[in-house]
């Protein structure tokens, strides 16, 4: 049981003048499971990748069973007995499960034709095999992410793969949606295979490896084993220093409703009901997190506060007011800011400069002097105060935005929206795939933000962001809120989990 | 106005880019000109003398200048904000048979009887982009393939309303079917005594000053631009992007309409069918090399306007095919269409690749 | 007049007009499902239509003169797919100077070839026969409908069919559909993007180029500048109308082959052939807007 079905010596990787990796030994023992962890950017996924024959090392050398292998693609790797599970998953939405399977590893007659019904037996054995349950010939777009991610590992075994390595697996999943992975996980190492679990949950690390390697600035600083590991040293070799990331906040008081929704219902663009008879509210300088499981609704019921989809029925009152069929740019002139979840695609205009970024939304909502006329000074002030306020790096606010840093971007977005008087903030994932450093200063704006007395509406899809900087805290099922709880000390992520997964709901 | 003429590393590649591209059109011109048992030396000479060799080949230029800056100017509207509006030569005939009949039909002070043309002749093209623009708003109809449509639709209709103007048997040779002569008091004055050159001109310069304005200074010309630039983002914005999309293809739709009116009141003087051969396209061309600058169209059309003016004394000259500018014009838009860093990065890629096998094969 | 409309003289022309049509559907329903926006297809129609035109002339042979056009179809999209896959270039904008320069130099090799301006006709400009199937001829209505085409009708249809088994029952067609579907994905499946775009380029190349050669040599034996007069985005907006699945879109082009065949027969009429000829054009943009209604409802706010 103890014999190394891979090995890793002096790999390094280097994009330009970043080094995403440096120096990195480790080795695989055969039928175990092997977490590497690490902060965001440790390089984990970045090494990952490299054993998959996805990224070519630029030095270093992999060895499988004891022997050299150079891999040109992810087709060498597989043939190594090498598959990976990208955390974005790689399928194709409007094929059906068994197409997706298939793609790339077809079982053909004659060459050139699709042996369907081959592959489905053959697929079929995998998942009988290996207890997994998942319908053939549904389309990917229809099936729920716990299954996907299914789909995804049956296809790595459907690739005969014997390393199966996993890339933060659990981002999308509930906690009960995590158990269930981890059992088909300890069922895979019994029946032979390895698995690679790439994560930075320590919990999850703790419970399900045998063997750990801790990555630090692309650099190996462990190998251990749970037994000698605990949390507080594992989090010690990840950052490398105290881990005090508890924000500090304030008592507070907070006023009357701002925003009140009440029986909102959202349809997605292919007529499915996506919110369901929604009602909440917000008050003033409150932080309301809105929590769940990815696709519960959260993304068409932020486009429906904002204006950018008809809601079906319901009403959504703001300050009084009634808002519901206003478009995007009634909500600026109302003073409602949003900042949005996909920074790049979303958030700013890549290839405009900095101030043209951060006048967006401040011209309907603050108008210049003249409102025809783009006034130069004022422009230029709210901008360099954007800069400033927020730290962001740049040479002049002129730099074009695209050539900034992610996290100098994510600034920029947040600020722009922090900077502009708005009374209510409708923040989406803020702190997605940016580092340590700007998390906590983001952390620490909204806190403050809210303090001066702004309404903030925080979705995210880290049950961590939303439970430490929450007032209240908002748990969306299947496009239903079941439950709304005040974010107290007693509060346990597990107990939110139960609402995530529709395990618990809140009676109305 | 003040023109920033410092270049940047980027503004350098730039320009060594474009100038590349016009080598290589040069030479691909030269092997074309050979094949056909010409001289490519006399070819080019011939084609300076006849765009500056002479006041009439200067006013021919210019002449020629004047359309393309016009509807450069109407294809830089629409594709800044990231709409294809191809369908300017359409929107052209409408703005040009409406003139046409209106600088006939009406009799009225010069002054205002070129002022009333010229709005006409935007306002029709205007109606006519007002088509694919409801279409993709309300239906999502790709904007590309209906201007496109509509463009053989417009030449077709424009042709029939002529014969219906002139009642059907007026004439069974193509050449005749046209409009009347418009009355004196609609048309533009002559610029060079005894050339084609008008001053359209004037008003063309007029268009693009106003629209290099109108996206450096105002808050419509900030929307408009940052819709092309990323929609998504400017939609959360505040911009109301409708409503901007009306207001593009409808300018574009103006603008182009307004150059069948000068190309009436300037050179034509009456509507002929099919008149316009390929000038909005030409426009689609001079944005594109332009990368929608609206200042940047200017210089360019000049350029288009010469190989115009110079390829017909070339043709006449030394009997080389005027077609081979049209050629070398869309070639050079290839050209600088490409992305040489991409392309640089492509290189690099496969000498890696070569390496890597090289490698593995003395692994084995 | 209805019935002159609904006459097998009309449909039996929408038959034989859906040929090129079709071909070209064809040629861009490979490069849509592998998300390549190819709006230079017009370029590839008018090319081909003249080297079909040349190769039947230089051989005196329809055959080669198919193949001349194949060929020109396939260099159409070796350029097309250089600019477009390696140089990164905007297709659009690929797209549209190559058919602006097709348009030039398909005259302007008129003249340097044939010294000729406009069109050229000439007795060593051999067409395709028509084919007489002698029992399907017999067959009432559906033999006067079917029959008596040329052999690139026949070949359309098959080519429909083919294109249909080779999109979904192939594992080339199920790698396209995954290229167009999800680029990322499918290259970490180890397939190359590449040369699965490449492939759906040189498919396009050859049908587009055979397209192109059933304008001169359907019978008419002629080549006329601009002859392809927007077959090729007619084509294009076919395949997007089906959505790139190949019986999908050959029924759009059944629609467009219809509006021209009608328009030919409307001529008979007292209805100005300026309005007659707008048929196919504004067929199109209608048949769009109609296969978009859904859109109606959401675009309404």
């Amino acid at each position: 049981m103890e014999d190394v079905i891979l090995e890793v010596k002096g790999m390094c990787k280097y994009f330009g003048s970043l080094v995403a990796n440096e120096d990195i030994n480790m080795t695989v023992k055969r039928a175990s499971v092997h977490s590497i962890i690490g902060e965001n950017g440790a390089g984990k996924s970045t090494l990952m990748n490299m054993i998959a024959g996805i990224y070519k090392p630029s030095k270093g050398e992999v060895f499988v069973n004891g022997k050299k292998v150079v891999f040109r693609n992810p087709n060498d790797a597989a043939k190594c007995g090498i598959g990976m599970v990208h955390q974005e998953f790689m399928l194709y939405p409007e094929l059906t499960v068994l197409e997706n399977l298939m793609m790339g590893f077809e079982t053909t007659r004659m060459g050139y034709f699709l042996d369907r019904k081959k592959a489905r037996k053959d697929i079929q054995e995998i998942c009988d095999k290996y207890k997994f349950s998942i319908p053939l010939d549904e389309k990917a777009q229809d099936l729920p992410v716990s299954l996907l991610q299914q789909v995804e590992i049956v296809k790595v075994l459907y690739k005969g793969a014997d390393i199966i390595i996993l890339d933060e697996p659990t981002a999308v999943l509930t906690p009960q949606g995590i158990e269930g992975l981890f059992d088909a996980i300890r069922y895979l190492t019994e029946h032979g295979k390895t698995v690679i679990l790439i994560t930075h949950k320590l919990k999850e690390v703790m419970e399900i490896s045998d063997y750990i390697t801790v990555l630090k600035n692309g650099r190996v600083t462990g190998n251990l084993t749970p037994a000698e590991a605990s949390e507080q040293l594992l989090a010690s070799l990840m950052v490398g220093r105290e881990v005090l990331f508890n924000t500090q906040k304030q008592e507070k008081e907070i006023g009357e409703d701002l925003l009140a929704v009440k029986d909102l219902t959202v349809k997605s663009d292919d007529g499915v009901v996506k919110v369901k008879n929604v009602s909440f509210s917000v008050k003033k300088g409150e932080i309301v997190g809105v929590a769940g499981v990815a696709g519960s609704g959260q993304g068409e019921l932020i486009e429906s506060l904002f204006g950018l989809r008809r809601p079906e029925s319901g009403e959504i009152r703001y300050k009084g007011e009634n808002i519901t069929h206003l478009s995007p740019r009634g909500h600026r002139v109302d003073r409602i800011g949003y900042v949005p979840q996909d920074r790049l695609g979303t958030g700013c205009a890549r290839d405009s400069s900095i101030l043209e970024n951060c006048i967006m939304g401040y011209h309907v909502a603050h108008k210049f002097k003249n409102p025809l006329l783009v006034n130069k000074k004022e422009a230029e002030g709210f901008s360099k105060q954007v800069v400033e306020d927020f730290s962001v790096k740049a040479e002049s606010v002129y730099t074009q935005i695209g050539t900034l840093s992610g996290g100098n971007i994510q600034k920029v977005v947040v600020g722009r929206e922090f900077c502009q008087e708005n009374d209510l903030l409708v923040v989406e994932d803020p702190t997605r795939g940016i580092d340590v450093g700007a998390i906590e200063f983001i952390w620490q704006k909204i806190i403050q933000i809210a303090e001066a007395g702004v309404s903030v509406l925080l979705v995210s899809h880290e049950l961590g962001e939303v439970m430490e900087l929450s007032d209240r805290i908002l748990v969306m099922y299947n496009g239903e809120i079941t439950g709304n709880l005040r974010n107290t000390d007693e509060l346990d992520e597990q107990t939110v989990g139960m609402y995530m997964l529709g395990g618990k709901r809140d009676e109305a | 106005m003040k023109l920033n003429l410092r270049l940047s590393t980027n503004g350098k590649l730039t320009v060594l880019k474009y100038l590349v591209a016009a080598l290589l059109v040069m030479i691909i011109g030269s092997i074309i000109i050979l094949s056909q048992g010409n001289s490519p030396a006399e070819a080019f000479k011939a084609l300076g003398v006849g765009a500056f060799g002479s006041v009439s080949a200067i006013g021919t230029t210019i002449r020629w200048a004047t359309p393309s800056i016009i509807t450069g100017i109407s294809a830089v509207i629409a594709f800044k904000s990231g709409i294809w509006n191809v369908g300017i030569e359409g929107q052209m005939y409408f703005g040009a048979f409406v003139s046409a009949v209106v600088g006939y039909q009406l009799l009225m002070p010069r002054g205002v009887h070129i002022v009333v043309c010229l709005l006409v002749a935007g306002l029709s093209g205007m109606i006519f982009s007002f088509i694919p623009a409801i279409l993709k708003l309300l239906l999502d109809v790709n904007e590309l393939i209906s201007t496109l449509m509509l463009n053989y639709a417009a030449l077709l209709f424009t042709e029939y309303l002529t014969f219906k103007y002139m009642g059907f048997d007026a004439s069974e040779l193509a050449d005749a079917i046209a409009t009347p002569d418009m009355q004196p008091t609609a048309r533009l004055s002559v610029l060079l005594p005894r050339t084609s050159a008008t001053t359209a001109i004037f008003i063309a310069i007029g268009i693009a000053i106003l629209v290099h304005l109108l996206y450096k200074y105002t808050v419509k010309g900030y929307e408009l631009k940052m819709v092309g630039e990323n929609l998504k983002f400017s939609k959360f914005g505040g911009v109301n992007y409708k409503s901007t999309f009306l207001t593009i293809f409808l300018l574009s739709g103006f603008i182009a309409g307004m150059c069948g009116g000068t190309e009436m009141m300037g050179t034509f003087g009456k509507f002929r069918p099919g008149f316009a051969t390929n000038l909005g396209w030409d426009g689609v061309m001079i944005a594109s090399i332009a990368k929608n600058n609206p200042i940047a169209v200017i210089f360019i059309s000049f350029i288009w306007g010469a190989l115009k003016s110079g390829s017909f004394h070339m043709e006449r000259v030394t009997e080389t095919n005027r077609l081979v500018i049209s050629v070398l014009q869309a070639l050079f838009v290839l050209l600088v269409a490409i992305d040489y860093e991409a392309l640089y990065k492509w290189f690099c890629d496969q000498k890696q690749l070569r390496m890597l096998r090289k490698q593995e094969s003395g692994v084995q | 007049m209805l019935g002159i409309l609904l006459s097998t003289s009309t449909l039996a022309a929408t038959v034989r007009l859906s040929a090129p049509l079709a071909l070209a559907t064809m040629g861009s329903v490979f490069g849509h499902k592998a998300k390549i926006f190819n709006i230079g297809l017009e370029s590839y129609v008018l090319t081909s239509a003249f080297f079909a035109t040349w190769g039947s002339y230089l051989f005196e042979n329809a055959f080669m003169g198919l193949l001349f056009g194949m060929a020109s179809g396939v260099v159409m999209s070796a350029i097309f797919g250089t600019f477009v896959l390696h140089f990164k270039s905007d297709p659009i904008v690929v797209g549209i100077a190559m058919n602006l320069s097709a348009w030039g130099l398909t005259s302007l090799l008129l003249f340097n070839i044939f010294h000729i301006r406009g069109s050229i006709m000439d007795p060593r400009i051999k067409s395709f026969g028509s084919i007489d199937i002698p029992l399907l001829g017999r067959i009432p209505f559906v033999g006067e409908l079917l029959n008596n085409h040329n052999i690139l009708v026949y070949a359309a249809f098959a080519v429909v069919i083919v294109s249909q088994i080779v999109m979904y029952k192939t594992r080339f067609g199920l790698r396209l559909r995954g290229v167009g579907l999800n680029e990322k994905a499918i290259q970490s499946a180890g397939v190359s993007v590449t040369k699965y775009k490449w492939a759906s380029l040189i498919i396009t190349g050859v049908l587009a180029g055979a397209a192109g050669a059933c304008l001169p040599l359907s019978g008419i034996s002629m080549f006329t500048e601009n002859m392809s007069a927007g077959k090729g985005f007619l084509a294009v907006s076919a395949a997007r109308i089906g959505k790139g699945d190949p019986f999908k879109a050959f029924f759009a082009c059944l629609i467009f082959a219809f509006a021209d065949a009608v328009s030919v027969g409307l001529q008979s009429f007292n209805i100005p052939s300026q309005l007659v000829l707008m048929t196919p054009y504004i067929a199109t943009v209608v048949v769009m807007c109609l296969t978009n209604l859904d859109q109606l409802k959401k675009n309404a706010v």
